[in-house]
């Protein structure tokens, strides 16, 4: 047995080193640039003159490498012979994209980047030229083209820009332009697409994004959150606690409940009440829970029709520190009441259907009828012979009645806006609030994985008839 | 079965075992129901626009016989243009017509009644020219009519259900077949092969895949037609790369380090690859997504469908196991024919029986998602009325309890009767219940 639970601890860290990956993945497909999320509100925008351009862009550059952004973003890098491997370190991630798309049509990067320096030239000159008298209306048109040149990703539509600016500059900023131009032109004449087909790879050591991103998972460290600036750990530990006292509450009353109506439909197999128990359960586990939490505030808390229950939140509006324990308490209870039957009704179903089968073949079992034989009351029999076996399977599925719950309290806070785990996740999502929203999910994920890991080795410790030689 | 066969022995030989679990299921009340009911919606589904619209089915106007439904569906499927230009803006409950079959309710779902505006209820007075355009079952916070969004939106429900659990299907049965059939024994291939393969692949990938991922991201934004055209072109690139690095193979199995036979553990891998998608929590991973990528139909479909084909792999792998040892398996191989024709058209028919159980119950639990993900605002474009949507609605406005019963129901009532026929299907198939 310890050959098995080695080999399932072996097989947890890869499993947990993928979760990270998927997670850091989806993190780098979220859109807009990390850097200017986090500086919102700070760079002055609109009609920037060459100071305040200089000043933000230092700043622009400053953030990033605080976040760690000019790095590259994986230990090592397959890209096609055509793409450099320092493309990374070109800041501005829509300007980064532009420049990419543009390696993948032509194949010849060193061109690109002629194209792109040609251009940054001919913006530090406008830059330059901000002062002169005889730019007049122009110059807002101009600065326009100019911002959006490095980001157009289609060469037609570069070209278009280009044409719209030619007429509008002055005779001072002509050669920077042309060196666009013909750096522009240089790009279908100089095509190598070849160099597209064929892959290299690139080492880039520790020194990269997903490790400092792992490092600083580890450490606790999960970034920043856009919405207020707070460190997202903070916001964790401030939300978590809620979270884990429904989900903690409702597993204990899903164990109450369920356990005995398991073992009740189990003895009276096929009775009346064995068949009314699975088909109420059978029916409270295709209620969604969204509908059956929304129809509880609407009827049940101060709608049209009754007000036993508050709408929502988790005390009431009156309440103080000095409250003595017992208030407080059924002050919290009034308000977690409904949120927590309704985290628990689904996980009745289940539980109790699996403590019937356990009980069932329990009560198959020669060792039963031992106990029968020799003369033991029925109750005895049941409680103290069967049951007791049947309980090990059900309290290894702690593991697998884990996840749902951590996932579903996403719908139940948001409903009865209860200040946790999920209610934070879901207001990171309408406020496109991504470090939050990953931050979430690699928890959940991280939990999940432990849930059954302790599940798995649970069951291996309590249940020795179960050989593993072959498992693993 | 052998148990039932002996048992029943009154029944004809030639009684099949789909035929059997048919029999069975029809005995079971309560599914047999349900799948009626499932065939009533998906009726619904299909008519939807006759059952709800605000342009009549059959109207004469003008002395003219007008079929406006089907003028629209010919603009919108076929690309003509029937209607004159006067006639598109007109609103025909309004227009003098001589007679008109109109759909029992008159109202698109996405259609704005502002004279009913902020959620008016079944039972409370409405503004209406004529009885017959009540909102039988209310309307929404911007006056839309509930009851015809409930019918157009069992379109979409259905076919989350039915798309996602079709991809699911796809993988799960296909790996589970694989991982069931060959085990970790009995796909043995050359050492040349299996490298050269397994380089292929990889390459092929790249190519296929990586080099082409703009081209992919750029046909995926354009739409579901143009995006499977690219995904296919891909697969294309994929499979075209593996079979040519794969080709000189066939000469270095002659040689005495190609020519080794090594088993490959494709049970060992596929069985490792559905541990690794059991400990990912899905619902956590779908709002991520869903959080993170621009909304569409399309993309909650791909979604589940990626992530819910492990019941129907880990059922489909089981079967297999049993099967791959019984005689004709045998009998088939020692002909001769192929691994993989044995595995598939022999084999595979007598083990999808139980994939079934599973894809009923993934139906339900993908209407689920779906309308969990409509309810928080994750799903489907908000413009599109949605089941899940519709109950959000309550969320804003806790008077409104109409939009919170009836779109709620539709949810359980099409969630219970896939579950049920889940239910029904298991205990068909499940022998040790037949010869109870």
């Amino acid at each position: 047995m310890r050959a098995y639970l080695v080999r399932r601890i072996l097989f947890f860290l890869p499993t947990l080193f993928i979760i990270t990956l998927l997670s850091f993945l989806i993190s780098q497909c979220a859109p807009g640039d990390p850097v200017e999320q986090m500086l919102t509100g700070r760079s002055g925008g609109g009609e920037e003159q060459l100071a305040e351009k200089q000043a933000s862009r230092r700043l622009y550059l400053e953030k990033r490498r605080e976040l760690g952004l000019d790095l590259p973003i994986f230990y090592f890098s397959i890209v096609p012979l055509a793409e450099p491997e320092t493309l990374y370190r070109i800041p501005f991630r829509p300007v980064r994209e532009a420049l990419e798309r543009l390696t993948y049509e032509f194949g010849n990067w060193p061109k690109v980047q002629a194209y792109y320096q040609a251009y940054l030239r001919l913006d530090s000159a406008f830059y330059a030229s901000l002062g002169d008298t005889a730019w007049g209306e122009r110059q807002t048109e101009v600065r326009a083209l100019l911002t959006l040149l490095p980001q157009e990703k289609r060469y037609n539509e570069i070209q278009y820009l280009l044409r719209r600016m030619a007429p509008l500059l002055l005779p001072s900023l002509r050669p920077y332009y042309e060196a666009v131009r013909e750096a522009v032109e240089d790009l279908p004449r100089t095509s190598q697409r070849w160099r597209l087909y064929i892959p290299t790879i690139h080492w880039h050591g520790t020194q990269n994004q997903y490790h400092r991103w792992l490092v600083g998972l580890i450490k606790g460290d999960f970034g920043i959150s856009y919405q207020d600036k707070r460190p997202i750990s903070e916001k964790l530990i401030d939300a978590v606690k809620w979270s884990l006292v429904i989900n903690f509450v409702s597993l204990i009353l899903a164990y109450v409940v369920a356990i005995p109506l398991g073992v009740l439909a189990g003895v009276r197999r096929g009775s009346f009440f064995d068949r009314g128990i699975g088909l109420i359960l059978f029916m409270l586990e295709s209620l969604p829970p969204f509908w059956v939490g929304t129809m509880a505030v609407v009827f049940l808390c101060g709608g049209d029709f009754l007000a036993l229950f508050p709408p929502g939140g988790v005390q009431s509006t009156e309440f103080s520190d000095e409250w003595s324990l017992g208030r407080k308490l059924l002050d919290w209870g009034y308000h977690l009441t409904l949120p927590v039957l309704i985290a628990t009704y689904g996980a009745w179903a289940f539980l109790s259907r699996q403590m019937r089968a356990a009980i069932l073949e329990n009560l198959h079992q020669d060792y039963v009828r031992t106990a029968r034989a020799k003369g033991l009351p029925e109750g005895r029999v049941i409680w103290k012979h069967a049951f007791r076996n049947s309980l090990i399977p059900i309290i290894t599925l702690l593991a697998s009645v884990l996840p749902a719950m951590i996932s579903g309290s996403v719908i139940l806070e948001t409903i009865f806006s209860i200040p946790g785990m999920g209610y934070l996740s879901y207001g990171a999502m309408t406020a496109r609030d991504y470090p939050v929203i990953i931050a979430v999910f690699t928890i959940g994920a991280i939990l999940t994985l432990i849930g059954l890991l302790i599940g798995d080795i649970l069951y291996a410790v309590v249940d020795p008839r179960i050989s593993y030689a072959r498992r693993g | 079965m052998h148990a039932a066969d002996k048992q029943e022995g009154v029944r004809p030989l030639s009684y099949s075992p789909g035929a059997r679990i048919w029999e069975t299921f029809k005995r079971n009340r309560l599914a047999y129901a349900a799948l009626w009911m499932v065939g009533v919606l998906a009726g619904v589904a299909l008519l939807a626009d006759f059952l709800a619209y605000n342009k009549p089915i059959v109207a004469s106007y003008q002395g003219q016989l007008v079929f406006p439904i089907f003028r629209d569906y010919g603009e919108r499927f076929l690309g003509l243009r029937l209607w004159p230009a006067s006639w598109r803006k007109l609103d025909w409950r309004t227009l003098p017509l001589d007679w008109a079959i109109w759909p029992p309710v008159r109202y698109a779902p996405e259609e704005l009644d502002l004279r009913n505006a902020p959620a008016v209820g079944p039972t409370e007075e409405q503004i209406t020219r004529t009885p017959a355009e009540r909102h039988y079952l209310g309307t929404d916070r911007l006056g839309r009519d509930v009851l015809s969004g409930l019918i157009h939106g069992t379109r979409i429900s259905l076919t989350v259900g039915i798309i996602s659990m079709g991809i699911a299907a796809l993988i799960g049965i296909v790996l589970g077949a694989l991982a069931g059939y060959f085990g970790d024994d009995r796909l043995r291939i050359s050492r040349a092969s299996l490298w050269l393969g397994s380089f292929g692949l990889l390459i092929g990938l790249y190519y296929g895949f990586f080099v082409r991922r703009y081209a992919l991201a750029e046909a995926l934004s354009e739409g579901f037609l143009s995006f499977m055209g690219a995904f296919g072109l891909s697969l294309l690139t994929v499979a075209l790369c593996t079979v040519l690095i794969w080709l000189p193979s066939r000469w270095l199995k002659r040689t005495r380090w190609g020519g080794k036979p090594v088993a490959v553990w494709v049970d060992f891998t596929i069985s490792r690859l559905i541990e690794i998608k059991l400990s990912i929590p899905i619902m956590l991973l779908i709002f991520t997504v869903a959080a993170i990528a621009k909304p569409s139909l399309f993309l909650v479909m791909v979604i589940i469908g990626l992530t819910s084909w492990t019941g129907i792999a880990r059922l489909t792998r089981g079967e297999m196991l049993k099967v791959r040892s019984m005689d004709y398996i045998q009998a088939a191989r020692a002909l001769g024919y192929s691994e993989l024709r044995v595995a598939f058209l022999h084999a595979l028919p007598n083990a999808l029986t139980s994939a079934l159980v599973s894809i009923a119950f993934g139906v339900a639990s993908a209407i689920l998602v779906e309308s969990s993900l409509s309810f928080l605002g994750l799903g489907v474009s908000r413009t599109t009325v949605t089941w899940g949507a519709l109950v959000a609605g309550a969320r804003g406005d806790i008077h409104a309890w109409w939009l919170a019963v009836f779109p709620g129901l539709a949810i359980f009532l099409v969630v219970t009767a896939f579950n049920l026929i889940g239910e029904g299907l298991r205990d068909a198939i499940d022998p040790r219940l037949q010869a109870r």
